[in-house]
C-alpha cells in the first residue's frame, strides 16, 4: 500500500479513459456495480433501440450520457439498475441498405433474389457496425450491458410480438382498412405518420400549380350569358387532374359567377367560383374596362361580378364534363358534392377531388357515393392510375379488356409509363419534361386553364430516400389507438417529461 | 403455433412441419436458433392452417408497423409471458422508471411504447422521460456526412476523452435544447473545469505528501475548526443538497454547472488561494491538520459527486484519495455511495457573507483591471453605501478578508444619501412598455426626475409605486437600470443591491508602498531564476534611481524582510546587473547568495 498520494507530471485525460476503462473491464466493474446493489431496490431502465447498421454519430454520445448518467446516479444511491442493451433490426434503414448493395428494388424481390437471400443479407446487413456501436459504448464510458441484448429480429422476441398482437385482437384493437396513406415509391414502401414526422420531412417545394375549367354541364340561364361556363379549381398537384371524378364546395361559403375572358385563349367565359376569393382571381382594377373592346392577348381582362349569389348547398349535384377524359370512371361522378374541410384560404374555394389520391377526397367522395377513378391491372387487381413506382400506369401493365372498354387509348397513350414526379425517375438526370407542366400545357391549349403559376408550398418527404412522398391508396390493418385516447391522456398526465414541453406539447397534442 | 401446424400436417394441409426439430416450451436460444425455427419470410408464407369450419389459413401479407417491434420492447425483451411473467405481472421489471431519447422519438419510440402500454395493460410504459434536442454543428446546422460537418465521436473522444465531451454536452445547455456543437467549447470545459479540478488535486498532494498527511487521524470538529474551513464545508454540503435534488429531478446539467462552479469559484479561486499560506507553514498544526481535512473531504466528496457525468477521471480522483486510506478495500467510485448531505454544515450566514466577500472582491478588481491598476498597487480607501444594518453587519464581518484580496488600506461605509455616490434610473422599455402603455414616456420622465433619496428607497425596496390616473403602478426593481455615475477621483461599480466606490488616486506614499511590492515580487523571481533554496539568505544590490529614491528608504526592512535579504544597498554603478522593466522605470540590480 502507497504511502503517498499519486503526483503526476502531466493531465493527460485520453491516457485516464484508457487506463481507467481498463481496470474496470479486467475487474468487472460494471457488473459489479449492479450486483453490489442486488436486494435493493429497483430502478428499471429501457435502452431504445439503436439501428446497427448505421454508424453511430455524436448525437448517440448525447442520448448515451443522459442515459449512464441517471443510471449511474441512481445505482451510488443504492438502487439496483439492470440495463439491458437492445438492437433494432426490421424496417425500412435496414431493406434500404441492402437493397443498395445488392443492386436490386423491392420489385426484385423474389424474382433476381430470393427472399431466403434477401433476409440473409438483411440479417448480416443490420449487424454490420455492432463493432463500432459497441467499441463506442465502451469508449464513452456508457454502462450497458451488451453481452445478452435483445434483437427484434430473435426468434423468443417475434414470439411475445404475436402473441401481443394476438391480445389487440381479442380485445378488438386490430382491423383492416383502405386508406390513403403516404407513400414513398422511391422506396417502394408505405410510411407511418411517425416516420413522416422525422425532423425534415416537410421541406419547401415548388411546384408547377393549375386553377383548371370544369366546364358545366347543364348550366343556370344567367352562367350561359357570356361564352361557356366553368367550375374553376386549383391544385398543386395537377398530375392528379386525371383521376378527378368530383369537385367539392363549402355548404355555407358564398359562391358567385363572373363574366370574363380565358388569359391563354382569349376565349369568353362565366367562372363561378368563392366570393371571398374573388380579388386572388380577378385584378380589381380591371372591373371597369369594357367587356366589348377586349382584344385576345390584352393583359388587362374585364371582368363582371353578377349580383346573384349562391350557397355551397345551391351547387350540389350540378354536373361537370370530365376534364381530361382518358379513363371512364363508370358510376356516378363528377359532379358537385359538398364537404366541411373547403376553406376560403387559397385556391377557389372549390376543391378538386381525387378520391384516389387524398385522404380527404377518399372520406368526401365515399359519403357522396362517388366513384374513385381506378383502373383494372393484368393480373386482375383494382389499382389507381399511379402504379406502385410513381408513374401512370403502362397500357401493358393493363387487363386488354379493361383498356378496350374503358380507356381512351389515343388520349391516355403519351402520357402512360410517365412518371408523376421526375424524382421517381431512376437514375433520372432531373433534366425530363416535367408531367405536371405537360398536363397544364394541355390543359392550356383545350381551353381548360385559367391560371399556371409556380407555387411553393411545404409538401413531406421519404425521410430515408429524401424524395417527395404520394398520397396513395392502401389496404392494411390498423390498431385502433383511437379506442384507447382518453385513457393514453389520462396515463400521459402522470409521466414526467424532460423537457415538460414536449409531455404537453409536441406528445400530448399528438395523443 | 406448432400444435396447429401439427394439426395441418395430420389433415394433409401441409406435407411437413418445417419447425418439427423445434421443441415448444423449450426457451433456450438454442431452441429458438434460425436453424429450428424462423418466424420471418419466406418460411411463415408457407406455413398453411386449417380454420375452424376446415379451410386453408395462409399469412396475412401485410406488416405491421416497425414500431410496434420498439414499442413491444418492455414485453419482448423479456420474452413475455412465456419467459418471466412472474416478475412483470408483479411491476418489478415494469413499467420503466426512466427511459432517454432523442425528441424525433417522441412520435416514434415514445408514442408506441405508451399506446401499447395503455392498450394492452392501462398502464404507462415509463414514469420518467427526457428526450433530448438536436445536436447541430457551431453555426447551427444539421450535421451530415454530405456536407461534411459531422463530428466523430471516436477521434473527439481520442483527443479529448470521454469526459470532457460529456461534461460539455451535459453542461453548455440543457440537453433538450438543440446543442451547437463547437470543439472548443470542450477544451474550455477540460481546462476550466478538469485543469481546474487537477490543479487542484496537485497543489493538495504536493504538500499532503511532505507533511505526510493521510486522513486517518480522527476528523477535528467542525465548531474547532477556522470559519474558512467551516465555509467551505458549508459549501460543500449546500452542493451535496443541490445536486442530488438536480439529479433526481433528471436535471443534469444544473448538477454539472454547480459542481463546476464549486471547484472553480468556491474551493480553487477562493478557499485554496486564500489559505495557500496554512498549507506552506512549518509544523504540523491542528490548524494545518483542519486545511488538510478539509480540502480532502471537499476533493473526495466532488470525485462522488461528479461521478455520473465524468465517470472516469471521477474513478481516478476518487482511487488516489482512497488509496493511502482504505487501499484495496476500495475498488471504484462507482460502486461507492452517493454523498449523504451534512445539514447541520450548513451556515446560511456564512455562505451569504463570504458570498458578499467574493462579489465585492471581483467588483473592485475589475475596477482594477479597467483603470490598469495591479493588485500589488496598494490603494487607500473602498466605499459602500450600506443598503441596510444587516448588509453592513455582513460587510464588516468579512472586512479584513475583503481589504487584504483587493489590497486597500480602508473600508468606509457610507449613507446612501451622502451623495457621494450619483445615481440614475434607466427604465428597461421592453418589461416597462407592456405595463405602462401609452403613459409610458410619462413614467420614463419621471424615473429620470427621481431624487437620490426616493432612488435609495427604491434600491432598498426592490419596488416602486407610483400613481397614474387614479391608479397604483408598481414597477420592480428589475424593471430598470440602476447606474452609478462616477466621481472625480472614484470608480463606481454596481450588482444588483451592491455598490462599490473606489478611490483611485496613488498618493506618492501608496507608490511607494506599491514598487516596494513590486521589487520583493521580482526579486522572490530572481532567487528562483538562480535556483537559490527556499531557505537561502541574500545581498541585495540596486543601482541608484530618483524613481526608487523614498521607497528604499521608507521599505528598506519590509523588502529585506520579505526576500531574506540580509542587506539592500543602492549603489552608484553596478556590472553584471539584471535590468528589471518595472512599467515606466528601468532597474538595475543584483542578488547574490549571502
Amino acid at each position: 500500500m502507497s504511502k503517498k498520494f499519486a503526483e503526476y507530471t502531466e493531465f493527460d485525460l485520453p491516457a485516464i479513459n484508457k487506463s481507467v476503462l481498463e481496470k474496470w473491464e479486467s475487474n468487472n466493474l460494471f457488473q459489479k456495480s449492479t450486483s453490489l446493489r442486488e436486494g435493493g431496490p429497483s430502478f428499471v431502465f429501457y435502452e431504445g433501440p439503436p439501428s446497427a447498421n448505421g454508424m453511430p454519430g455524436i448525437h448517440h454520445v448525447m442520448a448515451r450520457t443522459i442515459k449512464d448518467i441517471f443510471c449511474r446516479y441512481k445505482t451510488m444511491k443504492g438502487f439496483e439498475v439492470k440495463r439491458k442493451a437492445g438492437w433494432d433490426t426490421h424496417g425500412l434503414p435496414v431493406e434500404l441498405g441492402v437493397e443498395k448493395a445488392l443492386g436490386i428494388t423491392k420489385d426484385d424481390i423474389g424474382k433476381k433474389v430470393s427472399v431466403i437471400d434477401y433476409n440473409a443479407a438483411c440479417r448480416k446487413d443490420v449487424m454490420k457496425y455492432t463493432r463500432e456501436w459497441e467499441e463506442l459504448t465502451r469508449k464513452m464510458g456508457y454502462w450497458v450491458d451488451m453481452s445478452d441484448p435483445y434483437i427484434t429480429y430473435d426468434n423468443r422476441y417475434i414470439e411475445t410480438l404475436w402473441y401481443l398482437l394476438k391480445e389487440l385482437y381479442k380485445k378488438g384493437l386490430l382491423y383492416k382498412g383502405y386508406t390513403i396513406q403516404p407513400y414513398s415509391p422511391a422506396a417502394g414502401s408505405g410510411l407511418s405518420t411517425h416516420e413522416l414526422n422525422q425532423p425534415g420531412c416537410y421541406r419547401d417545394v415548388k411546384d408547377t400549380t393549375c386553377v383548371a375549367q370544369f366546364r358545366i354541364k347543364n348550366p343556370r340561364s344567367e352562367w350561359s350569358q357570356h361564352g361557356e361556363a366553368f367550375f374553376l379549381a386549383w391544385t398543386t398537384t395537377p398530375w392528379t387532374l386525371p383521376s378527378n371524378t368530383a369537385l367539392c364546395v363549402g355548404p355555407a361559403i358564398s359562391y358567385v359567377a363572373v363574366q370574363s375572358f380565358n388569359f391563354y385563349t382569349g376565349q369568353p367565359a362565366t367562372y363561378i367560383l368563392a366570393k371571398e376569393l374573388l380579388n386572388a382571381h380577378f385584378n380589381p382594377k380591371a372591373a371597369g374596362l369594357s367587356m366589348e373592346n377586349y382584344q385576345a392577348g390584352e393583359k388587362s381582362i374585364p371582368h363582371k361580378v353578377l349580383d346573384q349569389e349562391y350557397k355551397g348547398e345551391e351547387l350540389l349535384g350540378l354536373q361537370y364534363e370530365q376534364l381530361i377524359p382518358w379513363v371512364n370512371p363508370e358510376g356516378k361522378a363528377f359532379q358537385v358534392i359538398s364537404g366541411d374541410f373547403v376553406s376560403t384560404e387559397d385556391g377557389t374555394g372549390i376543391v378538386h377531388i381525387a378520391p384516389t389520391f387524398g385522404a380527404d377526397d377518399q372520406f368526401v367522395a365515399r359519403k357522396f357515393d362517388i366513384s374513385p377513378l381506378l383502373l383494372i391491372d393484368k393480373e386482375g387487381n383494382t389499382r389507381p392510375m399511379v402504379d406502385t413506382s410513381g408513374r401512370f400506369f403502362s397500357l401493358e401493365d393493363l387487363d386488354p379488356a379493361f383498356v378496350n372498354s374503358r380507356v381512351n387509348i389515343e388520349k391516355y397513350a403519351p402520357y402512360a409509363g410517365r412518371y408523376v414526379k421526375n424524382e421517381y425517375i431512376p437514375e433520372g438526370s432531373g433534366k425530363e419534361e416535367n408531367l405536371d407542366v405537360d398536363l397544364c400545357v394541355m390543359l392550356k391549349q383545350q381551353n381548360r386553364a385559367f391560371k399556371i403559376e409556380k407555387h411553393v408550398h411545404n409538401y413531406p418527404h421519404c425521410w430515408r430516400t429524401d424524395k417527395p412522398i404520394l398520397y396513395y391508396p392502401m389496404d392494411s390493418w390498423f390498431i385502433k389507438t383511437t379506442a384507447c385516447r382518453d385513457q393514453m391522456i389520462a396515463l400521459n398526465q402522470t409521466i414526467l417529461w424532460k423537457p415538460g414541453s414536449t409531455g404537453t406539447g409536441r406528445f400530448g397534442k399528438w395523443l | 403455433m406448432y400444435e396447429e401446424i401439427e394439426k395441418a400436417v395430420s389433415l394433409g394441409f401441409m406435407k411437413e412441419n418445417p419447425f418439427k426439430d423445434f421443441v415448444p416450451g423449450l426457451y433456450t436460444a438454442e431452441n429458438y436458433s434460425v436453424e429450428k425455427i424462423d418466424l420471418h419470410r419466406p418460411f411463415v408464407d408457407d406455413i398453411v392452417l386449417v380454420s375452424p369450419s376446415g379451410k386453408s389459413m395462409k399469412r396475412e401479407s401485410d406488416l405491421i408497423d416497425v414500431w410496434f417491434d420498439s414499442g413491444a420492447m418492455p414485453y419482448a425483451q423479456i420474452h413475455y409471458p412465456f419467459e418471466n411473467k412472474e416478475a412483470f405481472d408483479s411491476r418489478q421489471c415494469y413499467p420503466a422508471d426512466f427511459i432517454a431519447e432523442g425528441v424525433d422519438q417522441t412520435r416514434g419510440w415514445f408514442f408506441t411504447l405508451h399506446a401499447l402500454a395503455a392498450m394492452l395493460f392501462d398502464s404507462v410504459a415509463f414514469k420518467n422521460v427526457v428526450s433530448n434536442g438536436l445536436v447541430l454543428d457551431k453555426n447551427g446546422n444539421k450535421m451530415s456526412k454530405r456536407l461534411g460537418n459531422a463530428v466523430d465521436p471516436f477521434s473527439t473522444i481520442e483527443k479529448y476523452g470521454s469526459d470532457p465531451l460529456r461534461w460539455y454536452m451535459i453542461t453548455n445547455a440543457s440537453p433538450w435544447d438543440n446543442l451547437k456543437f463547437d470543439e472548443e467549447g470542450i477544451e474550455e470545459v477540460r481546462r476550466k473545469f478538469f485543469g481546474t479540478l487537477y490543479n487542484t488535486y496537485s497543489f493538495f498532494v504536493l504538500y499532503a505528501n511532505v507533511d505526510g498527511f493521510d486522513n486517518k487521524a480522527a476528523q477535528i470538529p467542525l465548531q474547532e475548526r477556522p470559519e474558512i474551513d467551516r465555509w467551505i464545508l458549508s459549501q460543500l454540503n449546500s452542493l451535496i443538497r443541490d445536486t442530488d435534488q438536480y439529479y433526481n429531478d433528471y436535471e443534469a446539467t444544473k448538477s454539472g454547472r454547480a459542481i463546476a462552479d464549486f471547484v472553480g469559484e468556491n474551493l480553487s479561486n477562493w478557499y485554496v488561494r486564500l489559505n495557500r499560506k496554512r498549507f506552506w507553514g512549518g509544523g504540523y498544526s491542528k490548524d494545518k491538520l483542519s486545511a488538510y481535512q478539509t480540502l480532502y473531504t471537499c476533493l473526495e466528496t466532488v470525485s462522488r459527486l461528479m461521478a455520473p457525468i465524468a465517470p472516469f477521471y471521477a474513478d481516478r480522483l476518487f482511487l488516489d484519495l482512497n488509496a493511502i486510506n482504505k487501499g484495496e478495500q476500495i475498488e471504484s467510485v462507482h460502486l461507492s455511495d452517493y454523498p449523504q448531505c451534512n445539514y447541520e454544515a450548513i451556515d446560511t450566514e456564512l455562505e451569504n457573507r463570504m458570498q458578499m466577500a467574493q462579489q465585492i472582491s471581483s467588483m473592485v478588481l475589475a475596477l482594477r483591471r479597467k483603470v490598469n491598476i495591479r493588485v500589488r498597487q496598494p490603494l487607500q480607501t473602498l466605499m459602500i453605501p450600506a443598503m441596510d444594518a444587516a448588509q453592513k453587519a455582513a460587510i464588516e464581518a468579512v472586512r479584513e478578508l475583503i481589504l487584504n484580496e483587493v489590497n486597500v488600506k480602508e473600508l468606509k461605509f457610507i449613507d446612501t444619501a451622502g451623495g457621494l455616490l450619483i445615481k440614475r434610473i434607466k427604465p428597461d422599455f421592453k418589461k416597462l412598455g407592456p405595463k405602462c402603455g401609452k403613459n409610458m414616456k410619462l413614467v420614463a420622465k419621471m424615473l429620470s426626475e427621481m431624487q437620490q433619496d426616493t432612488i435609495a428607497v427604491f434600491e432598498k425596496d426592490a419596488y416602486w409605486e407610483l400613481e397614474l390616473d387614479g391608479q397604483t403602478l408598481r414597477i420592480d426593481i428589475s424593471d430598470v437600470e440602476i447606474l452609478s455615475e462616477d466621481i472625480p477621483g472614484w470608480l463606481v461599480a454596481n450588482e444588483g443591491r451592491l455598490s462599490v466606490a473606489l478611490d483611485v488616486n496613488i498618493t506618492e506614499e501608496l507608490k511607494r508602498e506599491g514598487l516596494a511590492r513590486e521589487l520583493v515580487n521580482r526579486i522572490q523571481n530572481l532567487r528562483k531564476a538562480q535556483n537559490f533554496e527556499i531557505t537561502d539568505r541574500i545581498h541585495i544590490l540596486i543601482e541608484k534611481n530618483p524613481a526608487f529614491a523614498g521607497t528604499m528608504e521608507d521599505w528598506e526592512e519590509y523588502i529585506s524582510t520579505q526576500t531574506l535579504g540580509l542587506s539592500l544597498k543602492q549603489v552608484d554603478s553596478l556590472e553584471d546587473a539584471t535590468e528589471l522593466d518595472m512599467d515606466d522605470i528601468s532597474l538595475k540590480i543584483k542578488v547574490v547568495k549571502a
